[in-house]
């Protein structure tokens, strides 16, 4: 990626209510092509509403969002949100949920066959595809969560706290996951997240978020190098990092009055 | 890619495969030795059903032992031959057999397209609400009577009944599954660009199958239920009209014999509904 890299993702000056509340304020963000951005933030601070409104399931009362420079008016084409857990079709197989968004889209599934194929081994889902989603670990379905935003082949991916649901193992062998496909396919990610360590160690920028009304309150550009190993987790640097994620809510919930 | 929809039903399937790279799932499932679990439920339920039959014999012969008061299972199954032979039978069943499914299908058909609109549109919902809260909760059975009156004798009035029966609870099936769709399931369709009626056909009805499922099964005993008060109020044939004429004639073997012709047949098409049930649901039956 060159100086003058293509932005995937710019969201300009959106505001948005719901009723009398003051969501989000004057939040303004961009993410280069290929770029992987966390966003982090206290519960209630807007960062869901903020990912829908880009993924145009919701829209802003004011202010732009681009998806590869487009301005986005609707569910896009170039983007894929990932849900938060459960968010698949329980009467359709992991095959058959993989090609929900093809379906959708009216996209030839047969002509799809082998990469559906290609995602679901790169998701490590090898010889699960007959089975529903009742029969597999919250890790697995989140994994066919994740296959089925990569099949529709977006250019962007909204992760809304994918892995929220899942225990302090599962999540940590996921994020190492997440990071071995998106070295793999490579699309921009836009990842929500309320975990200070999942944000610093997935991102190549981290956007800390205040609330009431949400805002953008610290941008931090994350300096590890990729791949890599779970183990950065406990090394100084990133303990400052995260410290300094934690100032930056802790000064927001204490102005905001408290969890 | 329907050659891999296939049911979750064999043996050794739910169980984590060899060959997944994720080693220690915890997959949920049926537990081994599950057939041999069922065949042991199947015995105790014939076990259950062949003693009953056997006290109603021993009560019926030797302790009522009058047959004004109470047929034995023989006497009720030689009822049945006695039917058969005068040949009455066949027409009855043949007779009731319609006037239950044609009510059955038309009403149920009915009932889901009438509570799939419901839950989309609540311009016709504000409309019919009354209506269908007023008729389900009614004895809707006392206006079989009047239905007879309007549509005569034939097998059509008893139809009607059967319908009136079965349409108000599969309404409000279907109209309750679609309109509990999860909320995510909606915005998973919506975000990959789905229409309303995309939305609709991959989503919602999918969501609402059992509770149609559930809304025939509610249909099959109404059914049986309108057809015999139907005929009661007025047929030319029919198992009902057998039952009622039997009583007239206090002639209680034929009198047990058409009421056990309804119960086995209950029976039997709400097993027939369970294998549909399991068959078109495979993803819930590995529930728990």
């Amino acid at each position: 990626m060159g100086v003058s890299a293509l932005i995937g993702v710019s969201v300009q000056g959106v505001n948005k209510r719901f009723g009398g509340i003051q969501v989000l304020k004057d939040v303004s963000f961009t993410a280069n092509e290929g770029q992987f951005v966390t966003i982090v933030g206290p519960s209630g601070c807007g960062k869901t509403t903020l990912l829908r409104i880009i993924d145009g399931l919701e829209k802003a009362d004011s202010g732009d969002v681009r998806i590869d420079g487009r301005p986005v008016s609707g569910p896009a084409r170039e983007c894929a949100f990932v849900f938060q857990a459960d968010s698949l079709m329980p009467w359709r197989t992991v095959w058959d949920n993989c090609k929900f968004g093809l379906e959708l889209r009216k996209i030839d599934v047969q002509a799809n066959r082998v990469r559906i194929q290609e995602l679901l081994n790169l998701v490590g889902l090898r010889g699960f595809e007959k089975h529903y989603p009742r029969q597999l670990s919250g890790g697995m379905r989140q994994r066919v969560n994740l296959a089925r935003a990569l099949v529709v082949d977006p250019d962007v991916l909204l992760m809304d706290e994918p892995f929220a649901a899942l225990d302090a193992q599962t999540r940590e062998i996921m994020q190492m996951e997440l990071l071995r496909i998106w070295a793999d396919q490579r699309k921009t990610v836009v990842f929500i997240t309320h975990q200070l360590d999942e944000a610093v160690y997935l991102a190549d920028r981290v956007l800390v978020m205040g609330r009431k009304p949400g805002v953008i309150a610290d941008e931090i550009t994350v300096p590890f190098e990729r791949p890599r190993e779970l183990s950065i987790k406990r090394t100084e640097e990133f303990g400052k990092l995260v410290e300094r994620i934690w100032g930056t809510i802790e000064g927001v919930i204490r102005e905001t009055g408290g969890i | 890619m329907d050659d891999l929809k296939e049911t979750v039903e064999a043996p050794g399937l739910s169980r984590g495969k060899p060959g997944g790279t994720e080693p220690t799932t915890d997959v949920p499932g049926q537990e081994p030795g599950g057939s041999q679990k069922k065949v042991i439920a199947v015995t105790i339920s014939v076990v259950s059903v062949i003693a009953g039959i056997a006290l109603w014999q021993i009560i019926g012969e030797y302790f009522v032992g009058n047959s004004l008061f109470l047929a034995t299972p023989l006497q009720t199954i030689s009822g049945i031959r006695e039917m058969w032979t005068s040949g009455g039978l066949q027409e009855d069943l043949i007779v009731s057999g319609q006037e239950a499914l044609y009510g059955f299908l038309i009403g149920s058909a009915a009932g889901i397209f009438i509570g799939a609109i419901i839950a989309k549109n609540q311009a016709v919902k504000r409309i019919l609400t009354p209506y269908i809260s007023g008729f389900y909760a009614t004895p809707i059975i006392a206006l079989a009577p009047i239905l007879i009156l309007w549509f005569g004798l034939g097998i059509w009035s008893k139809v009607l009944v059967v319908i009136s029966l079965v349409i108000f609870p599969q309404i409000i099936n279907t109209e309750a599954g679609i309109r509990t769709t999860d909320e995510t399931l909606r915005d998973v369709a919506r975000s990959y660009g789905g229409s309303t009626i995309q939305t609709f056909r991959k989503v919602e009805l999918w969501w609402a199958l059992p509770y149609i499922l559930a809304g025939l099964r509610l249909g099959i005993g109404r059914a049986l239920i309108g057809v015999v008060v139907g005929e009661l109020f007025g047929a030319k044939a029919g198992l009902g009209l057998a039952i009622f004429n039997a009583q007239s004639e206090f002639n209680m073997p034929q009198l047990f014999a058409g009421v056990a012709i309804f119960a086995v047949s209950g029976i039997f098409f709400t097993y027939l509904l369970t294998v549909l049930e399991r068959a078109l649901t495979p993803w819930a039956s590995t529930r728990a």
